[in-house]
């Protein structure tokens, strides 16, 4: 049979998708550009290192830095040992139920509750309710919780990629389930587990409306010494820079400044969780 | 060594296997045959509890496995399963080292660590693996060929000192060679071992087997030597089937 034309390949599919992915990169770009470039004035190796000065208008945004690294930790703390053990539970233990079926059904909504959302939760709860004021602490539980749905769903999207023959070749041997998902089913998850507890640890690094009311400062002349202080961090921080501050024009490569750092800050994140994918890749094949 | 009185099991509403009554001799090789869907991994399955792990079964009747009753939620299935060790349809080898695969089920036994190094050593031996593997026992088990996975599998199994082994299909995912080799395998254990193989391959039940099983709609038709099932079976359906008729 003679090919006809009309089964040869079209090129316009690919072309539109090309288009598409180019057109991200694009805008993706040119965020980064102008932020690296407006924000070129202000950086240097003083910006990071040292107090803000002179109503902000001097000095560096160290408090900040520390804040946001401090306050991901705290995230971490909190919200690794539940989501993966809400993970573990749910794709290992739980059977097929209705309770299971909600259980599901509710962290896929809390997933689409907007942010500001976990902010007066964390304020009614943390702040008021449980007295842990305006701190560290709060500010972490919130933020804890914000990052709870993504990492339970990433974390199971993990343990689902382990065949199940693995399970059973463990149990077949006198496992107990313990025993199997200790030894078998998450030494071959992690990959997966980690990356996604630092893509949504990432993502909550960056977040400005749940600390609003939990715990975040407008100025603070040190870093914070324990979970009961207030903080500073970087996203609220050009936040205030860009809409609060007295002085704007004077503080916007400051701002330009903190942007950039905080991108950084979110991208070394991100390559750790390249990183250790791919160490575990070539260690396990 | 295994009693299987008046056995049913239910998926669901589904009944997989129906009023099953056999009696499966010791250090014999015993074969379960039967076309797709008859029951005879079911059946298998139920010799060491794996349907634990799929919801919605029922089973009825008793299994005894040298006085142990299996089906008994007072058993305890982990220990159990070390006695009727299990290899399955597809090799399954853990994502570690040849040594480790094999070290696992001692581990987790509590072997003593001084113990260990001889046992995965004895038991890669009897599984004939020993000297294609011994310069490589910490490299990973995945890349090892199908064949020689299979045969990891058995070693992994018999390090643990099962009294049982089953098989569930243990050569349809590999080559005539190293089916051959399972097979010769087969044939040294049955020596320390009471086998049950599912198999779909008559030829091979023929060729390890001592007493076969036809199995059909999830029930037992004959049950008797392999030889009599194969050469003079009395039952119209079994002739059928050992003939090649159906299945």
């Amino acid at each position: 049979m003679k090919p006809t034309a009309s089964r040869q390949e079209s090129p316009a599919p690919y072309l539109w998708l090309l288009a598409g992915t180019l057109l991200v990169c694009l805008f993706l770009f040119n965020i980064l550009f102008f932020i690296f470039y407006r924000g070129f004035p202000a950086l240097s190796f003083d910006f990071l290192i040292q107090y803000p000065t002179e109503g902000m208008t001097q000095g560096g945004i160290l408090p900040a830095i520390v804040g946001t690294v401090l306050l991901t930790l705290m995230t971490a703390v909190v919200a690794l040992p539940f989501g993966i053990g809400c993970a573990i539970y749910l794709n290992e233990y739980a059977q097929d139920t209705w309770l299971t079926r909600s259980i599901r059904a509710a962290i896929r909504n809390l997933a689409g509750v907007p942010s500001i959302i976990f902010g007066l939760f964390g304020l009614a709860l943390f702040v008021q309710g449980l007295q842990f004021g305006t701190s560290l602490l709060s500010a972490g539980l919130t933020l804890g919780l914000l990052s709870l749905p993504y990492l339970i769903t990433t974390t199971e999207e993990a343990l689902k990629t382990v065949p199940n023959a693995m399970r059973e070749g463990a149990l077949a041997l006198g496992a107990t389930q313990f025993e199997t998902i200790r030894d078998i089913v998450l030494p071959q998850a992690i990959p997966g587990i980690a990356t996604g507890t630092i893509l949504s640890l990432s993502r909550a690094a960056g977040e400005t409306a749940p600390i609003l009311f939990t715990g975040a400062a407008f100025f603070i002349t040190d870093v914070p010494r324990n979970p009961k202080e207030e903080f500073m961090a970087l996203p609220y921080h050009l936040y205030m820079l860009s809409t609060q501050h007295q002085s704007i024009e004077l503080v916007r490569p400051f701002a330009y400044g903190t942007a950039a750092v905080l991108i950084t800050l979110v991208f070394l994140l991100n390559l750790t969780a390249i990183i250790i994918r791919k160490r575990y890749r070539t260690h396990h094949q | 060594m295994i009693q299987i009185k008046h056995l049913n099991l239910y998926f669901g509403t589904k009944q997989v296997l129906k009023t099953i009554d056999l009696e499966i001799a010791a250090h014999k090789v015993t074969a379960l045959i039967g076309p797709s869907g008859c029951g005879k991994s079911t059946l298998l399955g139920t010799l060491n509890r794996m349907h634990d792990l799929t919801p919605d079964v029922r089973m009825e009747g008793e299994i005894r496995v040298d006085q142990i009753d299996v089906l008994s939620p007072q058993t305890n299935v982990h220990q159990l399963r070390k006695k009727v060790g299990m290899v399955f349809q597809k090799p399954n080898p853990f994502p570690k080292s040849i040594y480790e695969n094999v070290a696992y089920g001692l581990k987790i036994n509590g072997v003593a660590k001084g113990e260990i190094d001889e046992i995965v050593e004895d038991s890669l031996r009897k599984s004939y693996l020993f000297e294609e593997v011994k310069d490589k026992l910490h490299e990973p088990a995945t890349r090892l060929s199908g064949g020689q996975q299979q045969r990891l599998c058995i070693a992994r199994t018999i390090a643990v000192h099962p009294q049982i082994i089953l098989m569930d299909e243990p050569c349809s995912a590999l080559d005539p060679i190293s089916t051959g080799k399972i097979e010769e395998l087969i044939g040294e254990l049955r020596k320390d071992y009471t086998i049950v193989i599912v198999t779909h391959n008559m030829q091979q039940a023929i060729r390890v087997s001592d007493y076969t099983v036809f199995m059909y709609l999830g029930e037992v038709v004959e049950f008797s030597s392999t030889e009599a099932i194969f050469q003079s079976p009395t039952k119209e359906l079994t002739k059928n089937y050992v003939k090649g008729h159906f299945g």
